[in-house]
């Protein structure tokens, strides 16, 4: 079958944008996978620092919390 | 490398002591002299305990970026260790003969950077903390009693604590991923005082979350006492460690798109997110100038039973990172009955989004 050259142009359109979503799609997921990467060093960045400046919650708060969280 | 189970056990002993024998600084001293001289009999057993108190202190109270990185040390700003070290961990120190007088050297961070994993995940009974303790000669009843009582500090914790704030959106949807792996095999702190956890958590704005850590081996170099900051109660941690379900709440402002006339929020919502599936969303205050408050307040705009992770990602992580997400109010009975069918926009409000994660240490 011979093809006519609209259809060409439009199976070589086609199989470029599937190109062209493909390399999306993993750029997407590289730009996830990175941003998770740094979240996570910055979460264990955090956790290596001490808590000690929190302020501490008083006793009656925290009775409090813990009546909330049973209910 | 290996750890010095005798100098380890030492640490927990000083530890118990200071926490809880209420005696004075020339008691203690005198105890301490007679524990640590009596069990760690070689010169290379006092060195690993030095060590171990060290590599506690710069993680503790001295630079953590140094820690994390021995090249990122400078000693232009590094103070004497004396200053960053605690009352009994200069006790303990004398004892062994170390040297206070100087800063601490990158030496010193790099030696912290290799021992901290190998403290934080080891594990001991109590039996074996109270054999080293029989070899002390200490022969003191109250002592010896306060020692073998305190149990949780002799053989370590099944809980442990973790808060965090100023976190990134991406930071809670890396929280929101339950049976993923979380390598902590560096050393991280923890504490078994709830209290502490919260109390760091709350303590600045953004993202936040309690990290509720399941220790079943009971892994962690106890530092409390023996630290410049005995009062958060510290628990020095390295290990993998999987997350097993998370609660997060956040707040939205709610815009009425069926209502054009209405620029202002029509409200404010709760919504709360749980690693079952769940998104439920709840208005929490009406705004005044809306009529007949009393047909919206508490009643239910959102509500999923079954959402899929991903889904529960993409709406928390499209609402803070995109500053909006638009939901239409279902029409079952109980949702607010003047808003069936409504398209909302949401809007992130106050403090942002609050995690509590359920992690056990595997």
């Amino acid at each position: 079958m011979k093809l006519s050259k609209t259809q060409i142009k439009k199976l070589i359109k086609e199989e470029l944008d599937a190109v062209v979503s493909e390399m999306q799609a993993e750029d997407e997921q590289v730009m996830k996978e990175e941003a998770e990467a740094a979240a996570m060093e910055d979460i264990m960045s955090q956790m290596q620092i001490s808590q000690s400046t929190g302020k501490k919650i008083p006793d009656e708060v925290l009775q409090q919390i813990d009546a909330q969280k049973r209910k | 490398m290996e750890l010095n189970r005798v100098a380890l056990a030492v640490t927990r002993i000083l530890n118990i002591i200071e926490k809880y024998a209420g005696k004075s600084l020339d008691e203690r001293g005198d105890l301490f002299e007679k524990i640590i001289n009596n069990t760690l009999t070689t010169s290379a057993a006092k060195e690993a305990f030095a060590d171990m108190i060290v590599a506690m202190t710069l993680l503790t109270s001295g630079n953590t970026d140094s820690v994390r990185d021995p090249m990122r040390y400078d000693d232009y700003f590094a103070e004497p260790i004396s200053e960053i070290l605690s009352e009994p961990s200069m006790l303990a120190l004398e004892i062994v003969g170390f040297d206070m007088s100087k800063a601490p050297r990158r030496g010193h961070y790099r030696l912290a950077k290799k021992l901290l994993p190998l403290m934080g995940s080891s594990s001991m009974g109590s039996d074996e903390v109270l054999s080293v303790f029989k070899k002390s000669g200490v022969t003191d009843a109250d002592i010896s009693q306060t020692v073998s009582k305190s149990s949780d500090e002799a053989e370590g914790y099944d809980y442990l604590y973790r808060g965090l704030h100023s976190l990134s959106a991406d930071a809670i949807l890396s929280l929101m991923k339950t049976e993923s792996l979380w390598d902590m095999t560096r050393g991280v702190s923890a504490t078994n005082d709830y209290r502490s956890a919260m109390g760091f958590k709350d303590q600045k704005w953004g993202h936040r979350a309690l990290l509720s850590i399941t220790n079943p081996d009971k892994k962690g170099f106890i530092s409390q006492n023996l630290s410049k900051y005995f009062g958060e109660s510290e628990v020095i941690l390295s290990a993998q460690a999987e997350i097993e379900s998370y609660t997060l709440t956040f707040y939205c402002e709610v815009y009425d798109l069926e209502n054009a006339e209405m620029t202002d929020p029509l409200a404010t919502a709760r919504f709360d997110v749980d690693s079952e599936g769940m998104i439920m969303g709840r208005i929490d205050q009406v705004n005044r100038t809306v009529k007949d408050r009393g047909s919206l307040s508490r009643r239910l705009i959102y509500h999923v039973d079954n959402a899929s992770q991903e889904e529960q990602k993409k709406f928390f992580g499209d609402l803070h990172k995109k500053d909006e997400y638009i939901i239409t109010v279902g029409d079952s009975w109980n949702m607010a009955k003047p808003l069936k069918g409504h398209r909302l926009k949401l809007k992130p409000y106050g403090n942002y989004g609050d995690i509590n994660a359920m992690l056990r240490v595997v």
